[in-house]
């Protein structure tokens, strides 16, 4: 066997490394990936038509309604699944008002987020409600259902990257109606929970819990009671409902006869403040108070219970003499009570011209509990009453009595200066309540 | 490319500084009647274990021989064995002329065959490749090994854990699995390229053996011809390229051999879609002869990086239109990327001694030392959707089942965007992206991310052998091994995709233990921990797995009768180190774990009875225990220490009886073999959607959840028939069938205990006594014939794949699964029977030519096509999900995935060689 020369080496290897250069110069494999620009969404079109028009076109369907027009609306998102207790939606809203949008697709905030605007085109999908609220996808079991998110694509749009979280609207609780506001985000200020320092979610399961205002009356909206609902996937299911009194804030929306709130995360509920003011004693005369003193000097129309309007009613109309008739509470402890305030409410009707003021409130601290209440002294108190024959039920306004630190009465003497109409006014109390913060 | 040189210039180093002379036994090998030179035929001094192979004109030379009295052996893997005895006594010996009997005819095209064979295993199914590693004289295993080893072809059925891959006599397969990690040295095939093969219960002289059989590679640089080659391919498989250049100097006269190789495979795009190919190959294997003494030291390794497929549904092929679709990829800035990335980098040194201490007696000692990481990528998300392009969700089918009535233009938009939408189809990474980056103007933690899962070996190994003549009649081998082994686990945060951050907890406990934020930790000592790109993450646990080895043999050859006899010894410990503290099982997590001890055994023999020189029957017959893996034995090795109930070793037992004839013109096999396999155990881990409770049905949130089934028994058994007929010079026949009957014998035990124990385990019976044993056909015929003529070479055949069953899950096949299911219903039958893959025919061919140039340099052209009918619908492998729906008994709502067999491909060579 022959051996190789250097020289033929070098021919060899000169062809080898040529034919292997420029292989690997041409075949070197490219793993590096670029990491592409930030994508700013762009829709082309523009919107036609306000979220109120579909609420318009729905009218009073009653079942699920395909969308033949040509309607492209536009709105922010100000609800969508992040923490879990949205689910399979997003809501968006403009100014006209606002829409849940059912996609069956689950962490639609991925890129949905709060704040992006969105363009739908809406011909092509359906609307029904649910529960009373509007809704828009499609069929499902003859019902209004999720969009398949394949569809989701080709109708809804982003449409540049994510402003600025939405605001919500603050709803003032007097000045109803509410049922716009449905599917839209909004804030109700001045809220307590009545199961304060309970989870959200309890027992693994959806769960409702009573939203109060801020004297721990339940709210109520349009005549429908609020509750916040809470969903048992919430990331914050297990967190605890806060004490005291904030803003709620959140998606509102409704289930039959209830008004829905959803939070979309803990931020949703602002400034709780816990001041430890507590309800000493409530009385909203829902029945004969058994626990109250009716003293009545002079005059067969002593205070009554009124069945009718769940209230005491003091009259002297058509009496056997001009009335003098007490009502005085029971007897309110105010030891080791700071902050202690009353509120209650009144009414009236008809003018007692001989008398300017039929009703006055008064205050004791050394009435015994019983029988007449002359042998003490009464104090008056400083409070809201209605103008005469108003008709309106006025609130008293918060009465400070932080002036005791004792056993108190608080009594309500009616007069009237004749028997005859123009000498007698109506007078009703209500809604009688004492807070405070035990110490 | 700074490789690629730096390979190279070691090259020119060597050929400078080696100068090598005459002294040796040379000779020239040609083929009986023809004439013609046969090369590759490997001339073998079996007692000095010194071996090379003949070149193109058929000469070979062995150098620095001991003088003595030798037998050498000739073999080839187209021509019958030929033994001669030479008396060694001068300076440079010729050896006359040796003719060999034609056997069959291979070019060197075919052995190309089957290492593509090895390149091509697949990556899902990356460790259930079959395919013995080469040719060798029977014509059955070396159709089994090039023809079937593309069709997941397991010989006799057996778990690819059954055959031993030895590199100079110490077991290289991984001590995790049992399984040859192949990659290890892919793309080094000239280098690999001498080997010895035993089939199955055959006595081998390096070690007790397997039952499935044994592949020796011998890398010791004497044994490799004196070259340099350079070989070019070009294919369009799993790879589009490849170079490999080898140098080797054969044993020269002061006593050194170098045989120095380096490979190159890549392609941007394989076969399949959005495959890619990178790698390296790098070997040195440097040998001093010394008297008696040979010592060698072999360093290899292949860095290789692989863009993978994996099995889909049928759905997703249909709506692709192709069997090919492959959901691991998708684009990103327009480039295509592969989520599921296979990386491997695991150097192997190899020092090894030989002494032949007298004529009769070689002891042949080695140490192993191999390091490195294999690792597999995949993408993780975090509340977010499923990023995987054929989630069941995302397909069509899945939509009726839901929305109803879906009006037939949703469903045919659905099915338009999967059509022909790319970034629907395939992954869309701009969008995992862009999410990622919205989450990071809320400052929220990523919600895409490539992660690594890594695994990072240490292994060394010690291995010793004697083998002795005791007289004309006897040979006793024996050794002593043993190997030290861990295995570092972990995921590695690859890529954040443009995220900020990822938190090292546990998402499916987020959601089970809401409030319990202990019990998300991954890691208790590092709760909450922030992981940013290249932090260890997720589950981190090191294996430790220690083997003694203790064997010996004896071969006995008589005039009529041959019969040996082995017995082995095994000692395994293994235990786990964790090094997170899981936040569900913080005393069961961290540190270590009991120590497994197991004492296993093997005893095998066999008789070969010589009716005649031309009729032989062999019989042989083997009982052993096998430890069970360290895979099956934890139940979740990634979260705890807990392990299956009842940690068992395996038992198998069984035979074999073969007939055998050899005529010139013909060479036959016929052999029925039996074994039953007792107390098998897997554990396989998955996501469940549903979860049966204890109580009977019902929805829960998904979890993951472990599937341990334990007390397998299965019986193999079947023939073998391999055939060659010599027509004339030119043309020969050649026929082989495995007709298979693998079967379950047990209805084994299946618990499936929850990861996060948000569940009690359970337990039940797996109702699967006389299935199939899946992911093999069961049969394989292969018939075809080699021609040759003035140096050309062509081959065909035709191959058929029948019996081969869909991997099952056990959990369908329960009291469970079926309950509130009346007799004879005929959801029973569609949820528990098992299923079986579409069988195949092939057609592949082989031409190829050898070239000769001034007896000087040897250019070989060779073109294989396989799958020349381009028979698309085979099913090679598959598996059914192991998501049942269990509340609706909705077979098609999670439906078996495949995988195709390639349709028609060709492996182009060219090598050239002085």
């Amino acid at each position: 066997m022959k051996y190789l020369s250097v020289k033929k080496a070098g021919v060899i290897f000169s062809t080898g490394l040529l034919v292997a250069v420029i292989a690997i110069m041409t075949g070197c494999v490219k793993q590096n990936f670029d990491e592409p620009p930030i994508h700013i969404p762009h829709y082309p079109g523009t919107a036609n038509a306000g979220i109120d028009t579909l609420v318009k076109l729905y009218g009073s369907h009653s079942d699920t309604m395909l969308i033949t027009q040509d309607i492209i609306i536009k709105g922010i998102v100000v609800g969508n699944d992040e923490s879990g207790n949205i689910y399979k939606k997003i809501y968006i809203q403009d100014e006209t008002g606002g829409i849940d949008v059912e996609i069956d697709a689950t962490n639609i905030y991925t890129l949905f987020k709060v704040g992006q605007r969105v363009f739908i085109e809406c011909k092509g999908l359906y609307l029904g409600l649910y529960g009373g609220a509007l809704e828009l996808g499609y069929p499902y079991n003859g019902s209004i259902g999720r969009m398949p998110s394949s569809l989701a694509s080709v109708h809804i749009f982003r449409d540049s990257l994510p402003g600025k979280k939405p605001v919500p609207i603050t709803l003032d609780v007097t000045s109803p109606p509410f049922f716009k506001y449905i599917n839209m985000l909004v804030a109700i200020p001045a809220v307590r929970f009545q199961d304060a320092g309970q989870p959200f979610v309890t027992g693994g399961v959806t769960t409702s819990r009573v939203v109060n205002d801020a004297e721990g009356n339940a709210l109520s909206l349009d005549g429908n009671s609020v509750i916040l609902y809470n969903s048992s996937y919430a990331t914050f299911a297990n967190n605890l409902l806060p004490q005291g009194v904030g803003t709620l804030q959140g998606i509102f929306t409704v289930f039959s006869t209830k008004y829905e709130f959803l939070v979309r995360d803990l931020n949703d509920l602002v400034n709780f403040v816990d001041t430890g003011q507590s309800v000493l004693y409530q009385n909203n005369f829902n029945s004969s108070p058994p626990d109250w003193t009716i003293f009545t000097p002079a005059s067969n129309k002593p205070w009554a219970w009124s069945s009718q309007f769940t209230c005491m009613l003091g009259n002297g109309y058509l009496g056997n003499a001009p009335c003098d008739t007490w009502l005085i509470s029971p007897g309110l402890d105010l030891t080791n009570v700071t902050n202690s305030i009353l509120t209650f409410s009144t009414w009236t009707q008809f003018v007692d011209s001989g008398l300017p003021l039929p009703l006055e409130v008064k205050i004791s601290t050394d009435y015994s509990g019983s029988g007449n209440p002359s042998a003490a002294t009464w104090t008056p108190l400083t409070c809201i009453l209605p103008a005469a024959d108003s008709k309106v039920m006025t609130p008293s306004g918060d009465i400070s009595l932080s002036a005791y630190n004792q056993k108190v009465y608080v009594a309500f003497r009616y007069r009237s200066s004749g028997v005859t109409s123009g000498t007698a006014s109506k007078w009703e109390v209500d809604t009688f309540k004492l807070t405070g913060k035990k110490n | 490319m700074k490789r690629f040189l730096s390979l190279l210039g070691f090259f020119l180093f060597f050929i400078s500084f080696v100068n090598a002379q005459s002294g040796k036994m040379s000779g020239k090998i040609t083929e009986s009647g023809t004439g013609k030179a046969v090369s590759n035929a490997t001339v073998k001094i079996s007692t000095l274990n010194m071996n090379t192979v003949t070149d193109q004109e058929g000469f070979f030379e062995i150098k620095n021989i001991p003088y003595g009295k030798y037998t050498v052996s000739v073999s080839s893997g187209t021509f019958e064995n030929y033994e001669t005895s030479i008396d060694l006594n001068a300076e440079s010996v010729t050896l006359p002329n040796v003719e060999l009997k034609k056997k069959a005819g291979e070019g060197e095209g075919l052995s190309e065959i089957s290492t593509i064979v090895l390149d091509q295993e697949d990556e899902n199914k990356d460790q259930n490749i079959s395919g013995l590693l080469h040719s060798s004289d029977d014509i059955f295993t070396s159709t089994a090994g090039y023809i079937f080893g593309s069709m997941s072809f397991r010989p006799r059925g057996y778990d690819a854990d059954n055959r031993q891959v030895l590199i100079n006599g110490t077991n290289v397969s991984d001590p995790e699995n049992g399984r040859v990690t192949f990659n290890d040295w892919g793309g080094l095939n000239d280098a690999m390229r001498n080997k010895q093969i035993y089939n199955y219960n055959e006595p081998t002289p390096y070690t007790f053996g397997d039952i499935g059989g044994l592949t020796n590679i011998d890398t010791r640089a004497s044994g490799y011809r004196k070259q340099i080659k350079l070989s070019y391919s070009l294919t369009n498989r799993t790879y589009r390229d490849r170079i490999m250049l080898t140098y080797a100097t054969g044993l020269m006269k002061n006593g050194w051999a170098f045989t120095l190789s380096g490979s190159r495979r890549w392609s941007q795009e394989g076969y399949v879609e959005g495959t890619f190919y990178d790698a390296w190959g790098y070997f040195l294997s440097a040998e001093k002869r010394m008297g008696r003494h040979s010592l060698g030291l072999t360093i290899f390794g292949a860095p290789t990086k692989r863009g993978t497929q994996s099995a889909t549904v049928q759905e997703a092929y249909d709506l692709s239109g192709t069997n090919y679709y492959n959901p691991n990829w998708g684009y990103q800035n327009g480039k295509a990327r592969n989520a599921r990335v296979r990386a491997n980098n695991e150097p192997e040194f190899i020092l090894n001694h030989v002494w032949n201490i007298n004529d009769k007696t070689k002891l042949t000692t080695s140490a192993n030392y191999s390091f490195g990481t294999n690792s597999w990528s995949s993408l993780n998300w975090y509340n977010a959707p499923d990023p995987r392009p054929d989630y069941y969700r995302y397909l069509p089918s899945y939509h009726p089942n839901y929305v109803d009535p879906l009006d037939p233009a949703t469903q045919y938009m659905i099915t338009q965007q999967w059509q022909n939408d790319v970034n629907t189809r395939q992954i869309n990474w701009d969008k995992l992206i862009e999410i990622n980056k919205l989450g990071n103007m809320e400052g929220i933690q990523a919600n895409y991310i490539v992660e690594n899962n890594v695994t990072k070996t240490s292994q060394f190994a010690f291995n010793t052998v004697v083998n002795k003549e005791m007289n004309p009649h006897a040979t006793v081998n024996g050794g002593l091994n043993f190997k030290l082994y861990n295995g570092h686990h972990y995921k590695v945060l690859d890529d954040l995709l443009g995220g900020n951050y990822w938190v090292n907890i546990d998402q499916f406990n987020k959601t089970d233990f809401p409030g319990d934020t202990a019990s998300w930790q991954l890691d208790l000592n590092n709760p909450n921990k922030i992981i940013h790109q290249g932090d260890i993450f997720g589950y981190d646990y090191v294996s430790h797995l220690n083997t003694i080895n203790l064997w010996g043999q004896g071969n006995f050859t008589y005039n009529k009768l041959d019969f040996f006899v082995a017995a082995s010894l095994t000692g395994t410990q293994f235990w786990r180190t964790g090094n997170y503290r899981n936040g569900r099982y913080p005393e069961n997590s961290y540190g270590n774990s009991k120590i497994f001890s197991f004492l296993n055994y093997g005893v095998k023999g066999g008789i070969t009875y010589k009716i005649t020189g031309r009729h032989y029957l062999t019989f042989t017959g083997f009982y052993e225990t096998t430890p069970p893996y360290f895979s099956n034995t934890f139940v979740s090795p990634k979260t705890r220490n807990t392990t299956v109930n009842d940690v068992k070793s395996e038992t198998a037992f069984g035979g074999d009886a073969s007939y055998i004839m050899r005529y010139p013109w013909l060479n036959l096999r016929f052999t029925y073999y039996y074994t039953q396999f007792l107390d098998g155990a897997t554990v396989v881990s998955y996501y469940q959607d549903q979860i049966v409770k204890n109580t009977g049905f019902g929805t829960d949130n998904g979890v993951f959840v472990n599937n341990i089934m334990t007390g397998i028994n299965r019986v193999h058994q079947g023939i073998e028939f391999g055939a060659e007929v010599k027509v004339n010079k030119m043309l020969k026949f050649f026929a082989v069938a495995a007709v298979g009957n693998y079967i379950y014998t047990s209805r084994p035990q299946t618990t499936i205990s929850y990861d996060n124990g948000s569940l009690p385990d359970t337990t039940f019976t797996t109702y699967i006594k006389n299935f199939y044993i899946p992911s093999t056909p069961q049969t394989a015929l292969s018939g075809g014939l080699k021609f040759n003529y003035h140096y050309w070479f062509l081959d065909v055949n035709a191959n058929y794949y029948d019996n081969n069953w869909l991997s099952f899950t056990s959990e369908r096949r329960t009291e469970a699964a079926i309950s509130g299911l009346g007799p004879g219903d005929p959801l029973i039958k569609e949820i528990t029977q098992e299923q079986k893959l579409k069988s195949g025919f092939t057609l592949d061919a082989s031409i190829g030519k050898n070239i000769r140039i001034k007896y000087k340099y040897f250019i070989n052209i060779n073109l294989s096509v396989s799958n020349i009918l381009d028979n698309k619908d085979i099913q090679n492998w598959g598996y059914e999900q192991n998501r049942f729906d269990f509340v609706n008994k909705n077979t098609s709502l999670f439906p078996p995935k495949y995988l195709y067999y390639y349709g028609r491909t060709f492996f182009l060579n060219l090598s050239f060689r002085m």
